[in-house]
Order: C-alpha cells, then structure tokens, then sequence
C-alpha cells in the first residue's frame, strides 16, 4: 500500500493548519476540531496505531458534517457554507490517502482553500500570509514527488519556484483580459458594518466614533480643501419621527427622478448651480452593506453605472456596497441649490409631529416672532448655544421622552447629533425649511500617499436651512460650541475625554507620538496603494492603464502581448538556465586553451564541440601546415598541463606557446 | 604504438585482414581484462580473429559452439563416475580455457547464456558446491547473430553490460578480399602464427594499463558524456557506473598502446562507440537495436573542453 513520504505529510499537515487558520472566525467551532482531529487521525495512521475508517465511517462523516454545515449557517447556500464544506472535504480526504492519486487531492484541495481566503479578505499581510502558505502547500507537492528531499530542502525549492513564477504573475495580473464575474455567490455575512446609518437619534454617533475603522479615502487631483470645508454628505435626514424621537430619510417616493449619467435630464436638474472652481476627487469607499455614497458638496452627476443623483443633492448606490467601492466625482464648494423652494417642499422641510417637545417648538416661534428677519433668527439660535452653556461631550446623559425639550433646557450637554437634531427643530420651530444632514466631517490627510483618510471616528451630523434667495446653505450648530471639531478633528474637541475608549489597543490614540504616527501613516499609504492599485484593479482600470503605456488597445492586441510577455519570460528563464550551465568555472589551462581556439577560429578553422586537441591540431595543421610548429607546441602543452601532469593552473607553458603561434603566424 | 603491441596487431592482421581498428579494439578489451561480444554475420571472420588473438598471446583455446539445445554442464562440465576409483569425478567443460570463443551466443536458451556470463563476471564456476577457479587470463570473446535473425534469444541488457566491448567487423574492403580468395585457407594461416606476447608479459601489460595517469580534466569530459546520457531525452537510460568503469578502463590501455603514459580525449572517443553502443538504448527505439547513433551523438556533442 502507498504510504506518503512522512516529510510531504508534515509540509502537508502544516500547509492545512496555515489555510484554514484565517477561516476560524467564520467557521462553527465544530469544523476546526473535526479538522484537528482528521490530521491527529492521519498523524496515528502514518504511525501504524491507528487503521483508516471505514466505509460506513466515512459515509457518516460526509453526510453528518454536510447536514451540520448546513444547520450550523441556515443554509446550504452561500458562500462560508461552501468554504466550510471545502474545509471538510480538504480534511476528510486526509483520512482517505490511500494512493497517490489522492495525496494530490489532497494538496490540490489546500490550493483551493488557500484561494478562498481572498474571497474575504485582500488586504497586505493577507497577502503575505497566504503566500507563505502556497509555498508551504508547494513544498508538500515537492515531498510528495521527491520523497528523499527534507523539508528544508522542499521549502527552499517552492520558495525558488515561486519566486520563478512571480514575473509571469505579474504579467497575467496586468495584462490577462479582465471579464466581469459570471456568477456571484452570495456572502453569507450581514454582519453589522460600522457606519453610519439612515435615521439618528441622540447617541448614534456618539458610540460611532468610538471606532477607528476606516470609512474611506478620496484622493484629490489637486489641492486638498482645507480641513473645515471637508463635510462629506452622505445621507440627508428631514422626517422627525415623534414615537422614537429620531430624524430619518424622506420616503423614497417622495425624491422623484433620479440622475444617471451627466446627461440625464430631470426637473429639478436646474436647481443646481455651480459656481467657482471644480474639485476632482476619487474615494474608495470601505463595504457598508449600505447604499449611501459620500461626497462634498455640490457634486455633479456622474457617469458611473452605479450610482444616482437625488433630489436632496447626494448619490445614492443602486446596489448595497458590500466590497470595496471605487468612484470619483467632481464637486463644487461654491454653489447654490433650490434657490426657489416649491410649496411642497417648503412644507415637507417644516414640518413636525404634533405635540411633542412644546418648549423647543415655542421657544423656536418665539424667537423667530421677535427677530426681523431669518437670519437674525438663525443667528440668535446659533447664539443661544454659545452663551447658554451648552457642552461637547463624548458621554452626553441619556434622554427620555420629549428628548429635543430635555437636551435643550436641561442637560446640554451633547454630542454633534444632539445639536444639529435640535438645531434643525428649532428652525422647523420657527417656520424656516430645514434638514439634517449625516456623513463624514474632515479626514486624516496622509500625505505619503497624498489622500485622505476618513475614519468612523469623523462621523458627524449638521443641518442645511433654507434662506430665501440664497437656497440651502450649511450650518454646523456644533461649530460654535466646539470649533476645535470643526477645525482639527474630533479628539481636540473632547480633550479630557478619553478618546476612543471602547478600541482596546488603536494605533490611532498614539496620534501624539511622532514616529509611531509616520509609521501608521507609511502603512495606511502603502494599504491605500494597494486598495487602489491591485485590490481595485478593474476592468476598466486595466484598460486606462493598458491604453496609457500601450497606446489604443483593443483585447485582440492585449492577447498578443500577453503572449508576446509569455514567450520574453520564457525566453529569459531558458536563457539563464542556458548561461548557468556554460559558465562552469574553467579551468586557467582551458580558458587560455579556448583562446587558442577562437583564434583559429577567427581563421576559419573553428574546433568541434566534440573535437579533442590531438584531432583539432592535426586538422588545423593540415589547413594550415605553415602553422604546424606553433600549432604542435600549443597543443602538446595543453596536454601536457591537462591530461600528463594535471596542472591545470599552471599556464606559462601553454601562454608561451599560444604568444610564439601569434608570432610566427604574424610574421 | 608501442611496438610489442605493433608486433601482436601486425600478427593478428596478417590473418584477419583489413580489420586493424578492430583488432586493436580486441587487443585493448584483453589488456583491459574485459570481455568482448563480436555481433555480425556468420562468415565475416570472428571465429578466425578469435583464434588468431588465442594463438598470438598464447592463450588455450576453446570454442563453444552455442545450440538451442546446450546445457549448462556442457559449458562447465560435470562430475562423471569413474568406475575404477568408484567415485565422481569433475570433468572439465571447454569453459576451462584462457580464451573461449563463445560462438552463437544468442542462439541458446537464457539459462546457458547466464552460466556462461556468471562465469565470466565471477572469474570462477561453483559445481556441487565446490567453487572452482577459471585459469587466468580468462577472456571471452562470445559472438552474436544480428539479434532479428530467426531463432535467437537477445542478451538482455543486464548481461549485455557485462561486456567490456561490442564490435562489429563488417566486410572485407576489396584489395583485402582479394588477397583472402587467392591466398591460402586462413585455418592453415593461423597455424603458422608465432607467439608474440607470453602470459608473463600480458599480465605486466595489463597492470601497466592500470597505471596510466588519469587527470582531472579528462575525469570532468568523462562525466559530461555520462551525465549527457542521464540527462538528454533521447536515451531511455544513461550509462551505469560499471559502464563508465569500462570507458575508463579501455580508454587507459588505449593510451597505453598508442604509447602515451596518460589519457587524452581521443583515447575515450576512440574507444566509446564499442564501450557504449550495447549499453544504450534510443527512446524512440522498441527494438533491439544498439544505440550506434547515440554514439555517434555523444562523441559530436559533448564538449571536450568544460
């Protein structure tokens, strides 16, 4: 019986633990021992203790373990069902090696699994990861052919082959037509994705900016606008929900057409105004299992597929954003919109529920009964949260009931929700058209790879009132009670607060350490790279590229450099295989030898590779009989130091007889 | 050359006629202590070569005619009972000779073509568990049938191998056919052969073989052509150690008769057709037939210089 050559088991046992390690986390407890203990079992089957199950075992096994997948998810269907099932097909057939037919299964399977891994997760040290893992699985492939190899020797070989491989990697990587997927596979995970979503009350945010994870990054074309222009608006919120007191979306319906494409044409299109210098800008957007898309104001509408233009100024996604999205658009900070408001919307924009928070709803017409104008109106308010002791703070107190009354008037102390939910009331109060809006405010400018990152500790809430003749403009109430937020970011406005307290150890709380943040901004530069050059390698990315360093391409001409980069490749490595063999080292004897030969060469009389010196001085002398002396003595102490004496370092001998050849031969 | 070889070449050839390469091939299978399969048509002069070597180193001769129906106690003898001691007694086979011409080899049967070739390898023949000493030299020289005639069993490579050397001696050139027509029966021609060399000088020619000077750089082209048979694509298998021995060995008295005290290529390709041709074997070929091409390859394409 086949018996698998103990050192391709280890590399293949190790290769198995190295592949499904990074599943763990997604797969029930349940799969991790059962492969544990199918490598234990294979361990005492190569040893001789134990036997291979049996067919009613293994029967048992596969059903059992399928049935277990499948009530372990819910479902058969869907991606982690699948991979847990490969996992358990990898290490079940461990326990059938048999032959070695099937040890090449096995390792084919390890592959596999190896590759499934990226379906999650593509990030560097993945990537990294997974590469020591293929070259362990290589090494087993290696054991597997080359029993007497030891595992060091095995690990060397796939690392060198690997390594061989890496150029042809590149090219296919680069240049192989990329189709979109043909089929999709639903991710089985709605896992909750941070970020912001589509109604808020008071504390969403607040617990939001308790993480550090990234939302995303925008590259800008030119300069980065500054710091407190960076409002990157994602959703807007204009219904105040009385029964859980919270701001959400305006019903879908309502919005009516919706831009695709910068030639879409729709009613309201007019309502925009671009005034000023275009911004261009490009954001790859972290998964959010949400629709909303981020951008500063006023985009223009764009051309990618995706995405929509709504009424209230902000993109929308058609589909959910459940991997890294790339888009770009550009912006217009100066602009006006809805300069004329329609009765409809005037009266969807101030309206509240019936009878809830009466002391913000009077204080709010009261104020605006006795100012003269709404702007005087929106500066009273606005000043009313300066002077009235209001207070940032990380940790506002829960609120109950009537929550706008109860920040308002009592505790005041809140976060940026709390001002902008209230603030927004207040106009409404007042009878002035106005709205929430949610999204991102400033950024992390990482100047190594001239972006900005924007983290989920940069959410942020603010409002957009309504002036006559002067359409939306924005107002941040959370300005003028904290300006450090606005200014320079989160944690120089909760100074005293300890700033992201839930994350237990974030290389984001040492932003005061100098090397420590170059180091994380080196990182985050290089991920961005990534993210943007090889994570986001696209079908058309790669036809930008191509057409840029090729000129215009067509997939015709793509094929042919593809296989024109084959054959180079190639060509190359059998080149250097071919130089390696003939730069033996010679010995002095030889190498003053083959000048000899070269020399008659150059004459015409070239030696054959298999012509020893007696025969080759023979010919020549007969070609050349007027050489003869010279030619005799060269040979003679060629093989007087090479073949009678063995002194092949040794070459005065033969030097002298080659130079006196030269001589007479001159003469 | 050196002359005592000159003389025995020269005797030689006085009967075998215009076969000289041939005979100094022979003449370095002896000195190498090797054996030697001639392969060609009956009739071409192998017996007559074989006889003449016999006769010119003064070696006791014997001829083993190889039938489909031989034994192996008719090569190596067999106790018989002697009436008058009342005992068995071991009588010898023509195995028990200096020089035995194996004729036909491959026309008997496997298990008389092995008794033969162990006796060869062994240098001696176990009877009734006595193990029994051939003279010394002991030298073979077997001949074969082209292996497709009707009716032969082919060495099989494992004994092919045991074979120092493997010639052919193709026809007469016309000038030396002639002579062979008009002049007198070859059988009488040999009769009248003097002893060259004595048993005493062939041994110390032998041993001087042994003690030509090897270097390093010939090693180095004596490996390449090896490890050019391991490697290229064309041979089914390379070249065993034992048959690189043997390159070695006959390329040394190959020198040695050309008089020279160390080994130059030349004395490995002018040898390496013989030594090699039955131990190689073309991919492509399902045949019997000997790698004479592939020879031909090593001697073109293996460089003699690193």
């Amino acid at each position: 019986m086949y018996q698998i050559p103990r050192n391709s088991l280890v590399l293949m046992l190790v290769s198995i633990a190295l592949v499904i390690l990074p599943h763990i986390l997604r797969l029930p407890i349940w799969v991790t021992l059962m492969s544990i203990g199918c490598c234990f079992w294979r361990v005492m089957v190569y040893q001789g203790r134990w036997s291979f199950p049996g067919k009613w075992a293994k029967t048992f096994f596969v059903f059992g373990s399928f049935l277990g997948v499948g009530l372990g998810y819910g479902t058969l269907l869907g991606l982690e069902p699948w991979v847990g099932m490969l996992i358990i097909a990898l290490v079940l057939k461990l326990l059938e090696m048999h032959r070695k037919q099937d040890a090449y299964t096995v390792v084919v399977l390890a592959y596999f699994v190896a590759l499934t891994e990226f379906l999650f997760e593509q990030s560097i040290p993945y990537t990294l990861y997974m590469y020591i893992a293929i070259t362990l699985i290589t090494s087993a492939l290696i054991g597997l052919n080359q029993a007497e190899v030891s595992p060091k020797a095995a690990i060397k070989k796939a690392s060198s082959m690997l390594a061989q491989a890496m150029p042809l990697m590149i090219l296919l990587f680069v240049m192989f037509p990329r189709i979109g997927p043909l089929w999709t596979v639903p991710l089985q995970t709605d896992v909750a994705r941070t970020g912001v979503t589509d109604s808020m009350s008071p504390g969403n945010i607040a617990e939001l900016v308790q993480s550090d994870a990234l939302a995303f990054r925008a590259t800008f074309e030119g300069e980065v606008p500054s710091y407190n222009q960076l409002y990157w608006r994602g959703l807007v919120l204009s219904y105040f929900n009385k029964g859980n007191q919270s701001w959400t979306q305006e019903r879908p319906g309502l919005y009516g057409q919706t831009l695709q494409g910068k030639n879409d044409d729709a009613p309201w299109k007019g309502n925009m105004e671009y005034v000023g210098e275009p911004i261009r800008y490009s954001v790859i957007l972290e998964p959010t299992n949400q629709n909303w898309i981020f951008s500063l104001t006023l985009p223009e509408p764009t051309d990618e597929e995706r995405l929509g233009l709504v009424r209230d100024f902000r993109f929308y996604s058609f589909q959910e954003i459940r991997a890294r999205f790339q888009y770009e658009l550009t912006s217009y900070l100066d602009h006006r919109t809805d300069v004329a408001l329609t009765e409809f919307w005037r009266h969807r924009y101030t309206l509240l529920p019936d009878g809830d928070n009466p002391r913000a709803r009077r204080f709010g017409s009261e104020l605006r009964a006795d100012s003269l104008s709404d702007d005087e109106f929106l500066s009273r308010v606005l000043r009313h949260y300066m002077t009235e002791g209001f207070a940032y703070t990380l940790k506002p107190p829960t609120l109950e009931g009537d929550t706008i009354d109860q920040f308002l008037f009592e505790t005041r102390r809140g976060f940026c929700e709390h001002f902008a939910g209230s603030f927004v009331y207040l106009m409404r109060s007042g009878g002035l058209p106005a709205r929430v809006v949610v999204g991102y405010q400033g950024g992390e400018f990482n100047r190594r790879g001239n972006y900005v990152a924007v983290r989920q500790f940069d959410a942020h809430a603010w409002a957009e009132v309504w002036m006559e003749g002067r359409g939306w403009i924005r107002v941040d109430p959370t300005s003028v009670v904290a300006p450090e937020r606005i200014q320079e970011g989160l944690e120089f406005a909760v100074e005293g607060e300890e700033f992201l307290a839930d994350v237990g150890l974030s290389l984001m709380k040492f932003r005061s350490s100098l090397w420590i943040t170059e180091l994380r901004l080196q990182f985050s530069a290089l991920n961005h790279y990534w993210d943007a050059w090889v994570v986001g390698y696209s079908p058309t990315m790669q036809m930008e590229l191509l057409n840029r360093y090729l000129g215009d391409i067509d997939r015709k001409t793509m094929g042919i450099y593809l296989i024109g980069g084959f054959f180079v490749i190639f060509g190359l490595v059998a080149l250097f295989l071919l130089m390696k063999r003939s730069t033996r080292k010679l010995a002095p004897v030889e190498r003053e030898y083959l000048k000899y030969c070269q020399y008659l060469a150059d004459q015409g009389l070239a030696r054959a590779v298999g012509e020893g010196p007696l025969d080759y001085g023979r010919r020549v002398s007969e070609a050349r009989p007027d050489l003869a002396p010279g030619i005799r003595a060269v040979t003679n102490a060629y093989v007087r130091l090479n073949f009678a004496e063995d002194r092949p370092e040794e070459t005065d001998l033969l030097r002298k007889a080659y130079r006196n050849l030269r001589i007479r031969s001159f003469a | 050359m050196r002359r005592v070889i000159q003389k025995t070449v020269d005797q030689v050839g006085s009967v075998v006629l215009g076969k000289e390469t041939q005979i100094k091939l022979a003449i370095a299978c002896l000195l190498s202590e090797g054996h030697l399969l001639i392969e060609d048509m009956p009739g071409m002069g192998k017996t007559t070569l074989a006889h003449a070597l016999a006769k010119v180193f003064n070696l006791s001769y014997n001829r083993i005619q190889f039938t489909s129906d031989i034994l192996p106690a008719d090569i190596i003898g067999a106790p018989i009972f002697d009436k008058d001691q009342g005992t068995f007694v071991f009588h010898e086979g023509p195995i028990f000779n200096q020089l035995i011409l194996a004729d036909e080899i491959n026309r008997t049967t496997p298990k008389s073509q092995s008794a033969l070739l162990e006796a060869m390898e062994e240098r001696q023949v176990t009877v009734e568990g006595e193990a029994r000493s051939l003279p010394e030299p002991f030298f073979v020289i077997a001949t074969q049938n082209p292996s497709n005639q009707a009716g032969t069993f082919p060495l099989p490579e494992s004994q092919l191998d045991r074979f120092l050397m493997r010639i052919e001696l193709g026809y007469p050139d016309p000038i030396a056919e002639r002579i062979l027509l008009q002049d007198q029966d070859r059988r009488v021609v040999i009769g009248t052969l003097a002893t060259a060399i004595n048993l005493l000088e062939l041994k110390e020619l032998q041993q001087a073989c042994k003690e030509i000077k090897v270097s390093e750089a010939l090693l180095d082209y004596l490996q390449r052509i090896i490890a050019y048979t391991r490697e290229a694509a064309e041979f089914t298998h390379g070249i065993s150690p034992r048959g690189a021995m043997a390159l070695l060995a006959s390329a040394k008295s190959w020198a040695f008769m050309h008089d020279r005290e160390f080994v130059v290529p030349e004395d490995v390709q002018a040898v390496l057709p013989s030594v090699v041709e039955h131990r190689l074997r073309e991919a492509s070929d399902f045949t019997d037939h000997v790698g004479t091409a592939l020879a031909q390859r090593l001697l073109n394409n293996v460089d003699v210089i690193g």
